[in-house]
C-alpha cells in the first residue's frame, strides 16, 4: 500500500479502547515500553511493563517522577586519571517508551529541559532525553492535586503522543514528528476526529477541573515570597521539618546534585560521580571553613521555594512548581505545601486529609 | 535536540588536565599555585574576565570552585591563590612542582570591566579577598587609559599575611595609581622595613576623601565581616550602591548554573555572580 501523505489534518486521532493493548505492544517497536505498574499496595512506580495489562493507569502518581530516567540517583559522570585525564563513560543506545505520563510530570519534563539546556547544556541530560519517549495519558486529580492552580493541568509540550480519555475511546494528541510515526504503526486502529469526539473531550476537561478543590493564586507567589520572607509561617515549618529531603527526592523538577569522586585502589585513576542532592540537608550551603550560609531548617525550606518560585519565574517565566502533590504525598512531617503556598499568600487553607 | 545544543559542542563539565608549573608559598596557608593547561592550543586561548572563576580538580579528591587571581589581560599561566582550608584545598597542597589537576571554566560573570571605562576605581581588599581584586587591578593597568583615577586599599593581619605583598609594595611607587596598604601588626623581623600603615583596612579611608562618587566604582573583596565595615565607608563616601561591586563565594559542585548549591534567593553565584553589587545584597536575603 502507498503511504498516504497527509497535509494539513491536524495532529489528532481517535483511539478506541478495546485496540488500546494492541496500540500499546505496537509501541514497542520504538523502544522497551514502561509506565507506572503497581508494586505492592499503594506504591505505583515507573517500570517495564510488557504488557498494557500491567499498567496501572487509575492510579494517580507514581513514588518517583520521570526524571528518574533522565537524571538517574547516582550516574558516573567521568573516567579519571592523571594519563588519560577526564573521560565519559560510554552511553547507553536504548529506548524507552515512557506510558502514562501525567500532564504534571509533562510540564516538569520541558522544565527539566530548560534548566539543562540553560546557558551551559547538560550533555548527559540531552542524550537520555532523545532517547525518552513520552506518551502522556490524562487523569483526574485527587486531594493533593494542585497542578490547576500552578497551570499544569494540561500538557501543551513535552510529550510525543497524548492520550485523553474520553469515554470509549482515547483523544490522541500528537506531540512530535516521532508521535506521528508511532501513530502510523498503529493507522488500522486510529479513526478520524468528529464533532462528538472533540465535545467529549472538553466534557472531560470540565470534569477534571472540578475535580480540583484547592484555592491557589500561583501568580502572586513569587511576591508574596519575597514580601513574606521574614513571615512566621517559614519558622512554623522549618520546626516541623526533618530534613529528610523526600519532598525533593520526589519532585519532579527538583534536580540538585552533588559531586564526588571515587578513587581505585591504585591512587592513580578514579570516577567522578554525580548523584541527587537536595537543599534540605544541613550540608547543602556549607562552605570550606566552616560557615553554613543556611543553617536553620526554615531557611532551606524557605530557599527551596525561592528557587523553584522567584528563580524559575526569573529565568524561564514558569514557576518551578507543577503542583504534583508528591511532596505532600511522601512528608513524614506531613508538611502541605498547599497550605504553605496558601499561608504565604494570605489565603484560607483548605485542608487536605491527611 | 534544542538549538542550544547545536551551538555548544564542548561538554561544560570536563576538566581538562593542567600541570602545576610554580607553587608561590610566600604566605602560609594561601599558597599562589600556578598551572598550564596540558593542551597547548587551550592554554593559548583559555582567556577570561577579572572576577571569574574556574573549578579546580584535585584527582581523586574532588573539586572546588577558585577565583582566578592572575590578570586576564595576561595570557598563558593560570594563577590560583587557594586557602587552605578543605577537602580538595588540603589535597592541593600536597601536590608538588609538575603533578597533573584538572582545570574548567572560566565561570561567572565577572567584573563588568567595559561598563567600568572612564571611571574612577576604588578598590579594596581584605585578607584573601585581594585575590580576585589582584586581577582585576592588573587589568585596570594593563589598560591604564581607559579608567581614571585608580585607588587601591588593601589590609591583611600583618605583613606574613599580605598577599602579593612585594608587587602591591612596588606599587606605593607608580604615579598612576595610588596604593595604600595597611597591615593590623608588624611583627619584629619587618620592623622598619614596612612601608604602609599599621592598622584596619578601614583606616585607609581617612586618606580617600575627595571622590567623584558620581564617576567612581568600587570593587570590593574579603572576609564576611569585612564587607561589613568597608561597605559603611563606601555609602558614606556617596558611591551609587548599583557601582558597589563585591566578589562572593559559595559553595559549588557545577559552576554552570545546575546543582544549585550556590543559590543565594533567587541567584545563582556561578551565573549572576560571583561579582554582585551592594544593591543586589541589599535585596537578597542571605548574600553576606
Amino acid at each position: 500500500m502507498a503511504t498516504e501523505v497527509l497535509l494539513g489534518q491536524g495532529s489528532v486521532r481517535i483511539l478506541p479502547k478495546k485496540y488500546a493493548a494492541q496500540f500499546y505492544k505496537n509501541l514497542g517497536v520504538f523502544g522497551e515500553l514502561h509506565g507506572p505498574v503497581q508494586v505492592k499496595p499503594g506504591l505505583v512506580v515507573f517500570g517495564p511493563a510488557a504488557s498494557f495489562s500491567d499498567l496501572a493507569l487509575d492510579q494517580v502518581r507514581t513514588l518517583l517522577p520521570v526524571k528518574k530516567y533522565l537524571f538517574p540517583p547516582k550516574e558516573e559522570q567521568y573516567r579519571f586519571s592523571t594519563r588519560e585525564g577526564f573521560v565519559e563513560p560510554e552511553v547507553e543506545e536504548k529506548r524507552t517508551v515512557l506510558f502514562g505520563v501525567h500532564p504534571c510530570d509533562i510540564n516538569a519534563v520541558a522544565l527539566l529541559d530548560r534548566v539543562t539546556s540553560w546557558k551551559y547544556p547538560d550533555p548527559k541530560y540531552r542524550a537520555r532525553r532523545q532517547r525518552l519517549i513520552i506518551v502522556g495519558v490524562d487523569c483526574i486529580p485527587d486531594e493533593y492535586c494542585f497542578c490547576l492552580p500552578m497551570g499544569s493541568h494540561t500538557a501543551d509540550e513535552g510529550f510525543d503522543l497524548f492520550l485523553t480519555d474520553i469515554g470509549e475511546e482515547y483523544f490522541v494528541q500528537v506531540g512530535s514528528s516521532l508521535g506521528e510515526r508511532m501513530l502510523r504503526e498503529s493507522w488500522d486502529l486510529v479513526k478520524q476526529v468528529e464533532q462528538e469526539h472533540i465535545e467529549a473531550f472538553h466534557q472531560r476537561a470540565e470534569e477534571r477541573q472540578k475535580a480540583f478543590r484547592h484555592d491557589l493564586d500561583a501568580h502572586r507567589l513569587a511576591q508574596a515570597i519575597l514580601v513574606g520572607f521574614s513571615s512566621p509561617v517559614w519558622d512554623e515549618v522549618g520546626k516541623k521539618c526533618l530534613s529528610c529531603g523526600s519532598c525533593a527526592a520526589t519532585c519532579p523538577t527538583c534536580c540538585c546534585y552533588d559531586v564526588l569522586d571515587e578513587v581505585n585502589l591504585d591512587l592513580k585513576s578514579g570516577v567522578r560521580i554525580r548523584r541527587w542532592d537536595d537543599c534540605m540537608q544541613p550540608e547543602f550551603a556549607l562552605v570550606a571553613g566552616g560557615h553554613n550560609f543556611r543553617a536553620e531548617r526554615s531557611t532551606r525550606f524557605k530557599m527551596r521555594f525561592m528557587h523553584k518560585i522567584n528563580s524559575f519565574k526569573a529565568e524561564f517565566q514558569r514557576l518551578g512548581c507543577v503542583g504534583c502533590g508528591r511532596c505532600i504525598a511522601g512528608c513524614p512531617a506531613d508538611i502541605n505545601v498547599i497550605e504553605v503556598f496558601q499561608k504565604i499568600t494570605g489565603k484560607k487553607v483548605t485542608s487536605v486529609a491527611g | 535536540m534544542l538549538a542550544e545544543d547545536f551551538a555548544v559542542n564542548s561538554d561544560p563539565l570536563k576538566p581538562h588536565l593542567a600541570r602545576l608549573v610554580h607553587i608561590d608559598k610566600s604566605v602560609k596557608d594561601r599558597y599562589v599555585f600556578h598551572f598550564r593547561f596540558e593542551d597547548p592550543e587551550l592554554n593559548e586561548s583559555f582567556s577570561y574576565r577579572p572576577g571569574q572563576f574556574v573549578m579546580l580538580s584535585v584527582l581523586g579528591a574532588g573539586e572546588a570552585p577558585i577565583s582566578l587571581c592572575s590578570p586576564a589581560s595576561r595570557r598563558g599561566t593560570i594563577e590560583l591563590c587557594v586557602n587552605r582550608v578543605g577537602r580538595v584545598t588540603n589535597a592541593l597542597y600536597r601536590l608538588r612542582e609538575n603533578d597533573l589537576v584538572g582545570i574548567r571554566g572560566p565561570y561567572g560573570n565577572g567584573f563588568p570591566v567595559e561598563e567600568m571605562e572612564g571611571h574612577d576605581v576604588l578598590l579594596v581588599a581584605g585578607g584573601i579577598g585581594a585575590a580576585p581584586i589582584r586581577g582585576l587591578l592588573w587589568y585596570l593597568l594593563d589598560n591604564r587609559n581607559k579608567y581614571g583615577n585608580i585607588t587601591f586599599l588593601c589590609g591583611s593581619r600583618s605583613t606574613k599575611d599580605m598577599l602579593f605583598r612585594e608587587e602591591f609594595e612596588s606599587l606605593l611607587n607608580r604615579p598612576d595609581i595610588r596604593c595604600l596598604l595597611a597591615v593590623e601588626a608588624v611583627p619584629e623581623e619587618d620592623e622598619g622595613k614596612w612601608p604602609g600603615d599599621v592598622g584596619m583596612v578601614t583606616d585607609l579611608f581617612k586618606y580617600v576623601k575627595e571622590i567623584d562618587a558620581e564617576r567612581t566604582y568600587a570593587a570590593v573583596c574579603g572576609p564576611p565581616v569585612f564587607y561589613k565595615f568597608v561597605l559603611r565607608h563606601l555609602v558614606d563616601l556617596n558611591i551609587d550602591k548599583d557601582r558597589i561591586l563585591m566578589s562572593l563565594e559559595r559553595r559549588m559542585k557545577c559552576g554552570v548554573g545546575k546543582c544549585a548549591h550556590c543559590m543565594i534567593g533567587d541567584k545563582y553565584t556561578c551565573i549572576h555572580g560571583p561579582i554582585f553589587t551592594y544593591w543586589d545584597a541589599m535585596k537578597l536575603p542571605e548574600m553576606i
